[in-house]
């Protein structure tokens, strides 16, 4: 039954399509900002009241929580009215399962910010389908989150023509009207920043990019002493030190998927060999990741660790949730996951998860990249000032930091109805709570610093990523291309698909290394020097 | 145990033949049924017992519904059964009668316009409408947050249509004529003589048809805003989707990891009906689609 269905080639075309078609007619305000020059920064200022966390952070470290604090210490962080009455209608993406149809807690909201939600809820992996259609429709809703990590193909023009230019109420000291939102750290606003102008409001996330998870118990266990590799040799030696297929376990594993096909750790086992986070910039000019020489070291060391066994043999086709089990259970002891992995709940009793510290390939200091910092930023539809001023008011509350009553408020919605307090003092989701709360999804419109907290007592977790994040916070290489647009990296998925190929069939030894590097330079030729071309005009005129 | 009538020409099967078979034939089951094994023990393990096996559990050492327990809760999966079931049901009559009746007028030479129109249709084959324009037609129709939408735009599948046609096309004329000398009209030709027939053909087509509606997930989520609409396998596999990573390693769920035995009872709830619907019409399948495929 073909017509019943719809492909998923058709699908992408669609979308892609439709982008285009809903920013073909954006004019000449598209491709503009670079008139001005670029507008600051919203100014960082750090809301300093709320509870004092267990283990300290700042600016980059997040702080650890072990307790929530008791009902009576929050403090207040939203001051006058927020919501004007009318409706707020926005996209969601969710991860989770939908809240009940008896849904009490968004009336409870509704009444407490002073507008109605209107809320459409999309599953993660269709979100950028969804929200093709919902542009080209032309029927946007007031806000509309554009994920870092999946930005729309031309999403400059899209943004210019049908979304708030912002930069006039937060850039700079403006942002001093909504506290909550100063709160965010500055690196998480660099990506809101589109063509000079603040065109959005940033859902954090700490800046660290993908970090190697470790099994440390297991491996402290195996060799007597916690994985604290310093140089190659030692992160081999560790490797050959925990395999054991005979039992099942191995040192390491890469999963299917990403821009790469197969990600064989690259993020990580890249930083080791000194490869730039995505490009280098270098006298002026930029060189991508796959030129370097480092590059190639590091794939030559992927494939000797690879030959030796240390990879777990599914990885080609494994996927982030498999790894995760193999995690959990002991099969492989070192993966690379985004930093939230470390708070994993789920985790059987009485095992621990940790991070290795980054290092150096040749014994010398360790880098990890720089990620985009934020989840995605939530962009307002155009409007009036005063409409926009009301949305930005709303986003505010939403923001507020852990331990004000505005962020107690949206993560634990009416007391008695959707949360009871303990005997210590501190409180408790209801059943109702946690069927309505967190699959709401208002986090996802905005939300404070995220910290260290879970509402499950997993203590050790929270200090192995703060300890971990200690360690790395003077480590970061940020990319000299972050939150730079370019049109020829949006559409580059094939030729990444090309290259991605190619390496992993040299790490699996069906081809040779001089392939590798005829297949960079195909790379470089058919996606490559557009992508540099567009960073390099981009760079200039920033 | 029935008596088999052999040709006379065949001899008793040997026993080691018989006994050969009967081992392909445990095979063949084995392969079939052991994935089946594997969801539904899987559904029923609980978390620690999951990760224990490596992610999927071959026989469950203790029996656990809280797996089902959680996806049934919170009224919202009931929910999306009854909106799936009724959307089924009522998509699968319509899309039956517009088939049977376009495969009926189309097999006849000789009704109006039956050349221009057959091409005409047929030419759809060639091109997929892209996702925005076939939106935007949805929306302009006005039937954006309506069941409709998971209706009308895939009501009519031409595949299915020149498999009923093929079909219809293989009834012998003497017969239509010997009904039309009789005083028949087209509609009680098409009633009393040509559905009886066809019965085989349309068991199938209608099959495919419930199937399809019964998955079908990509119009619910393009078309309909108010989750409470939802159709069951867009809830279910917001289940399937909990906790897992979008893209690299940047992505993060805000919600628990996936729990196996969540996504494995998402299976065992998705596929069950249709399990069940199958062996009904099963003893049409071959015959319908093999008539449709050869006189196509």
């Amino acid at each position: 039954m073909p017509e019943h269905q719809i492909t998923r080639r058709t699908l992408f075309a669609g979308a892609a399509l439709g982008l285009t078609a809903a920013t073909a007619c954006s004019g000449p305000e598209s491709s503009s900002g670079a008139d001005g020059g670029s507008v600051d920064l919203p100014t960082y200022s750090p809301v300093t009241g709320g509870p004092q966390p267990d283990l300290p952070g700042n600016e980059i470290v997040q702080p650890g929580y072990f307790r929530s604090p008791a009902v009576e210490e929050l403090f207040t962080s939203v001051e006058g009215e927020v919501g004007a009455g009318g409706s707020t209608s926005a996209l969601l993406l969710t991860y989770g399962a939908l809240p009940p149809a008896d849904n009490t807690y968004l009336p409870f909201m509704d009444e407490e910010l002073g507008t109605t939600f209107d809320l459409q809820y999309v599953p993660a992996d269709s979100y950028s389908q969804k929200f093709a259609t919902v542009v080209a429709g032309g029927d946007l809703p007031d806000m509309l989150a554009f994920l870092t990590f999946q930005l729309p193909p031309r999403y400059p023009q899209l943004l210019a023509a049908q979304f708030a230019d912002l930069s006039d109420l937060l850039a700079g000291d403006a942002i001093a009207e909504y506290p909550n939102l100063a709160n965010i750290p500055e690196a998480s606003w660099v990506g809101c920043r589109v063509d000079g102008r603040i065109r959005g409001v940033p859902v954090h996330r700490p800046p660290f990019g993908s970090i190697l998870v470790s099994r440390s118990d297991i491996i402290a266990e195996l060799t007597g002493a916690e994985p604290a590799p310093r140089s190659e040799q030692d992160f081999t030696d560790l490797c050959e030190a925990v395999t054991d297929p005979r039992a099942n376990r191995y040192a390491l594993c890469g999963q299917s998927g990403g821009s790469t096909g197969v990600d064989w750790a690259y993020d990580f086992m890249g930083a080791v060999f000194g490869v730039p986070n995505g490009w280098r910039l270098e006298d002026g000019k930029l060189t991508s990741r796959y030129e370097t020489d480092e590059w190639l070291r590091m794939l030559a060391y992927i494939k000797k660790l690879n030959d030796a066994g240390y990879y777990h043999p599914d990885t080609p086709s494994l996927q982030n949730a498999q790894a995760k089990t193999y995690i959990a259970n002991g099969t492989v002891l070192l993966h690379l996951d985004g930093i939230s992995a470390l708070l994993d709940t789920t985790l059987p009793a009485g095992t621990s998860t940790s991070a290795i510290v980054p290092f150096a390939a040749d014994g010398g200091p360790g880098t990890i990249y720089q990620g985009t910092s934020s989840f995605s930023f939530t962009a307002l539809k155009k409007a009036d000032d005063d409409r926009l001023r009301e949305q930005l008011r709303i986003l505010n509350y939403l923001a507020a930091p852990f331990g004000s009553v505005e962020n107690f408020t949206t993560t634990h919605g009416r007391e008695g109805e959707h949360w009871t307090r303990t005997a210590d003092g501190g409180s408790e989701l209801t059943e109702a709570g946690t069927a309505q709360v967190t699959p709401s999804s208002l986090y996802r419109l905005a939300s404070g610093p995220q910290i260290l907290y879970s509402n499950t007592p997993i203590e050790q977790q929270i200090r192995n990523s703060h300890g971990w994040q200690d360690a790395s916070q003077t480590m970061l290489a940020t990319s000299p291309v972050n939150g730079l647009y370019s049109e020829a990296a949006s559409s580059s998925g094939s030729a990444n698909d090309a290259l991605g190929g190619t390496m992993t069939d040299y790490v699996l030894g069906r081809r040779t290394l001089d392939e590798v590097k005829d297949a960079i330079a195909s790379w470089t030729g058919s996606a490559g020097d557009a992508m540099r071309a567009d960073y390099q005009k981009a760079l200039e005129t920033a | 145990m029935s008596t088999v009538i052999r040709p006379a020409w065949a001899g008793r099967p040997k026993p080691v033949v018989l006994a050969l078979k009967a081992v392909t034939i445990v095979l063949v089951l084995a392969v079939v049924v052991f994935p089946f094994l594997v969801v539904f023990s899987t559904s029923v393990s609980d978390n620690e017992a999951v990760t224990r096996a490596g992610g999927f559990v071959v026989w469950p050492s203790s029996l656990e519904f809280d797996a089902y327990r959680q996806i049934l809760s919170g009224g919202v999966v009931t929910r999306a059964v009854v909106v799936t079931a009724a959307v089924t049901a009522v998509g699968t009559v319509i899309s039956l009668a517009s088939t049977v009746l376009a495969a009926w007028a189309l097999s006849r030479p000789g009704s109006l316009f039956q050349r221009p129109l057959l091409t005409f249709v047929l030419v759809t084959f060639l091109f997929t409408p892209g996702l925005i324009p076939l939106y935007l037609v949805v929306k302009e129709l006005g039937l954006l947050d309506s069941y409709w939408a998971l209706i009308l735009p895939s009501a009519f599948s031409v595949f299915n249509m020149v498999v009923v046609r093929g079909f219809m096309m293989g009834i012998p004329a003497e017969l239509l004529d010997a009904a039309r000398m009789d005083g028949a009209g087209e509609f009680r030709i098409l009633w009393q003589i040509v559905l009886p027939l066809s019965r085989a053909v349309i068991a199938v087509v209608g099959l495919f048809y419930a199937v399809g509606y019964w998955n079908a997930f990509f119009n619910a989520l393009l078309y309909l805003s108010d989750a409470t609409r939802w159709t069951l396998q867009l809830v279910l596999r917001t289940y399937v989707l909990q906790g897992s990573a979008l893209v690299d390693n940047t992505a993060d769920t805000g919600a628990l990891p996936p729990a196996q035995s969540v996504q494995m009872a998402v299976v065992v709830i998705a596929i069950v009906p249709i399990l069940a619907a199958y062996p009904l019409v099963q003893r049409h399948l071959t015959k319908g689609v093999l008539t449709g495929a050869v006189k196509g």
